[in-house]
């Protein structure tokens, strides 16, 4: 019995050596920042100031105050709600398309991949030029049909779907990806069985398909959200927040407080804010899921 | 064994990540805004057998670092010090130099411009450095423009000297005037008739859309562009101004400055002779007519081997004809958080000498009255512009109107990108009128002015 247990002590050792690469980068890169920045939201530090106070939650009520907070918080949740539904019906149909294996397959699946490898700035910058106001690919294809494009990146109506075109485009692949390894794990004799039962294609999709594999649409659904509401380079490449502030989202609000103004408490106090409302926000699609994943382990 | 060589690799793994992680040094003590900060006045320990290494953070890319390093080497070979180039993209420098000042690692010598010389002046992070400079009648002090120092000095004290200074002016492709059969600014300036008006009478003759050709380009319009500084000269030149003397009150909502607005939307959206927003065709590639711009623009259009011909013009005058030359200037200064600040006082002054100043003319305009009737500056490399050129279009403007360098206020970025946002605005159709756009700007600005 002595033995045993310590054979299991030293096993956990083991175990916590393996982990604990992990658990140090997550202690230092993640959790400790995520503390500081809380008590920093706290304060009045603004980079170049050495006199920091401790201000309770001053930062908070002025958020709460600032109509600019509102307005970023609406760009947000109107970027997430273009990209989250349009991403999961291109990539599930994309999916669909290259699941199989067919001549030529292999330079579809790459054609549709190679975005997700490209830097995310050099991205931004391409699309910038393409959506150039007159001498832009776009425009200048519009102008061939005798149709005069509008200013893209320059229109308070626009510059968000823009934006969320050009990281639809962007992230296609790698959600492509893990719909096409789900639907090769749905076994084929429940294909089988429902053309037997006269089913369609559409009827297959929707009845097997979808609901085989439920645990990867809830997955994707969790990554775009969160991306969406982190969403920084596409903007700042972009259309930098324009015009006007009628492209401003969380993260460039936060950079522009903590880089540009050095307000760092406020800036915090920012960060805080969007951290709850990930949080929550994936909190209940975790309960939610409950509901609409029933193929899980 | 295998258990060892896990064990071993667990703790590279876990020093690397501490050792990637750590690495800051404590932060620098802090001193007060208006603190004497200068350093000891006795002359850098030359003797000494420890190599001193001093760093200086500049912008640009890797050539003008390359031509730092070897104009450094003069001064390492002087003061038997190493100089390290350390290069910053532009966009990143003044938070990058924030940064590094709170954590007690700034380079000792630094490049400021565009306010940032104000920001960390009166934030107490520059050292003064006016026993190095004002006391030798070799440097010749006297010989920099005094606008150009005004903010960059507080009183006796001294805390940078300018290195480089772009008042505007306007590149024409004179192949397209010649293909249009229209006369060339420069004749309308030999008349005196070179005014805004004619500027714009002209974009409109040379516009020709079926050839992707405009008129004219008054900014960089290829991405988010502060509209203070690009419009600054142009709204002076309309008789109105941004600001009141001392910068306390926002100025444009008058006739004048409704004018100069108008004047701008109507030339991009009336007439289309002017690039919209957004589009990022640059002067050299031979579709525009006219183009306002630094001097130092010149530069990229002899490195682009252009295949048409070109002239330089002053920006044209408007209804003030005496309105000053606007410009922004870039400093040389040393860090608070030097630990050599005598021996960087030194480079800075090594730097900015006369002579020194002439072999980088090419590449910087100095703001000392010496430089601009030097034939270092009138003969340019490949002989453009033209000794006639420069004296007409830079160096005349700023001896008959005089210099004004742009106005500082401690919530100058934030008044710059509310300005720059509700130009933004107007473009995208958000206002729907000058007037409109002006008055809610004067809203804006003022209420950051009285904060």
């Amino acid at each position: 019995m002595k033995s045993k247990s310590k054979l299991f002590d030293k096993e956990q050792l083991w175990g916590y050596s393996f982990i604990s690469p992990m658990l140090i980068g997550f202690i230092v890169i993640s959790l400790l920042p995520i503390i500081a920045t809380i008590v920093i939201s706290l304060t009045n530090w603004a980079m170049l100031n050495n006199d920091v106070k401790f201000i309770g939650f001053e930062n908070y009520m002025k958020l709460f105050n600032d109509p600019l907070f509102y307005k970023v918080a609406k760009n947000t949740f109107l970027f997430t709600l273009l990209l989250i539904p349009s991403n999961l019906v291109l990539t599930l149909g994309l999916a669909s398309l290259l699941r199989d294996n067919f001549k030529g397959v292999g330079f579809f699946r790459t054609a549709v991949f190679t975005p997700v490898v490209t830097t995310v700035v050099v991205w931004g910058i391409l699309w910038k030029y393409i959506f150039q106001t007159d001498n832009g690919l776009v425009n200048t294809l519009l102008s061939m049909i005798n149709v005069q494009g509008p200013q893209w990146l320059y229109n308070a109506n626009l510059a968000i779907p823009v934006a969320v075109f050009v990281t639809l485009v962007k992230g296609l692949g790698l959600n492509t990806v893990i719909f096409i390894g789900a639907m090769k794990d749905v076994p084929t004799m429940y294909y089988e069985a429902s053309e037997i039962d006269g089913a369609s294609k559409m009827r297959q999709f929707f009845s097997i398909t979808l609901p085989s594999i439920a645990p990867s649409i809830f997955l994707v659904t969790i990554i775009t959200m969160i991306g969406s509401l982190k969403v920084f380079a596409q903007i700042d490449t972009l259309t930098g927040g324009g015009p006007g502030t009628s492209s401003f989202v969380f993260v460039y609000y936060i950079y522009q407080q903590a880089f540009k103004y050095y307000n760092f408490g406020y800036a915090s106090a920012i960060s805080a804010v969007l951290f709850c409302l990930i949080v929550i926000l994936t909190i209940i699609q975790w309960k939610l899921r409950k509901r609409w994943v029933y193929h899980e382990n | 064994m295998k258990k060892i060589l896990s064990v071993l690799l667990i703790v590279v793994l876990a020093a690397g990540l501490l050792v990637a992680c750590g690495g800051s040094q404590a932060p620098s003590q802090t001193q007060s805004p208006g603190a004497t900060n200068a350093p000891e006045t006795k002359s850098p320990d030359q003797g000494s057998s420890e190599k001193v290494t001093l760093t200086i953070a500049i912008w640009g890319d890797e050539n003008r670092k390359k031509t730092f390093e070897e104009l450094f080497t003069g001064f390492e070979q002087k003061y038997n010090c190493d100089v390290v180039v350390n290069l910053v993209a532009y966009q990143d420098y003044a938070t990058k130099l924030a940064t590094q000042l709170t954590a007690g690692n700034a380079p000792d010598v630094v490049w400021l411009a565009d306010g940032m010389e104000r920001q960390f002046l009166e934030s107490g992070n520059l050292v003064d450095i006016s026993s190095y400079v004002k006391n030798d009648p070799d440097y010749n002090y006297a010989d920099f423009y005094e606008t150009a120092m005004s903010a960059i000095t507080d009183g006796d004290k001294v805390f940078g000297i300018p290195f480089s200074f772009g008042p505007r002016v306007v590149y024409v492709n004179k192949t397209l005037f010649e293909k249009a059969g229209v006369k060339l600014p420069s004749e309308y300036l030999a008349e005196g008739k070179w005014t805004y008006e004619t500027m714009y009478e002209l974009a409109r003759k040379l516009t020709d859309k079926s050839k992707g050709q405009y008129g004219l380009k008054l900014w960089d319009t290829s991405s988010a562009t502060n509209y203070v500084y690009a419009f600054y000269d142009l709204v002076l030149a309309y008789g109105a101004d941004y600001f009141n003397k001392d910068t306390t009150d926002f100025t444009l909502n008058t006739p004048e400055g409704i004018k100069a607005v108008q004047a701008v939307y109507d030339v991009i959206y009336k007439d289309q002779s002017h690039l919209k927003p957004g589009d990022a065709t640059e002067f050299t590639a031979g579709t525009i007519a006219m183009a306002r711009s630094t001097f130092s623009y010149a530069k990229t259009i002899k490195g682009q081997n252009v295949d048409f011909e070109w002239e330089v013009v002053p920006v044209p005058t408007g209804p003030d004809a005496d309105a000053p030359v606007i410009t922004g200037f870039a400093y040389y200064s040393v860090t608070t958080n030097s630990k050599n600040p005598q021996l960087a006082a030194e480079l800075v002054k090594y730097m900015t000498t006369i002579d020194m100043m002439k072999t980088m003319v090419n590449t910087f305009v100095a703001p000392r009255a010496s430089l601009l009737n030097s034939d270092e500056f009138l003969q340019q490399e490949g002989g453009k512009p033209t000794k006639e050129e420069i004296l007409r279009s830079f160096v005349a403007p700023i001896e008959e109107r005089g210099l004004r360098p742009y106005p500082a206020h401690k919530n100058f970025t934030k008044i710059q990108d509310q300005i720059t946002m509700d130009f933004d605005n107007y473009f995208a159709g958000v206002y729907s009128s000058a007037e409109e756009m002006v008055k809610a700007m004067e809203q804006a600005v003022r209420a950051l002015l009285n904060q």
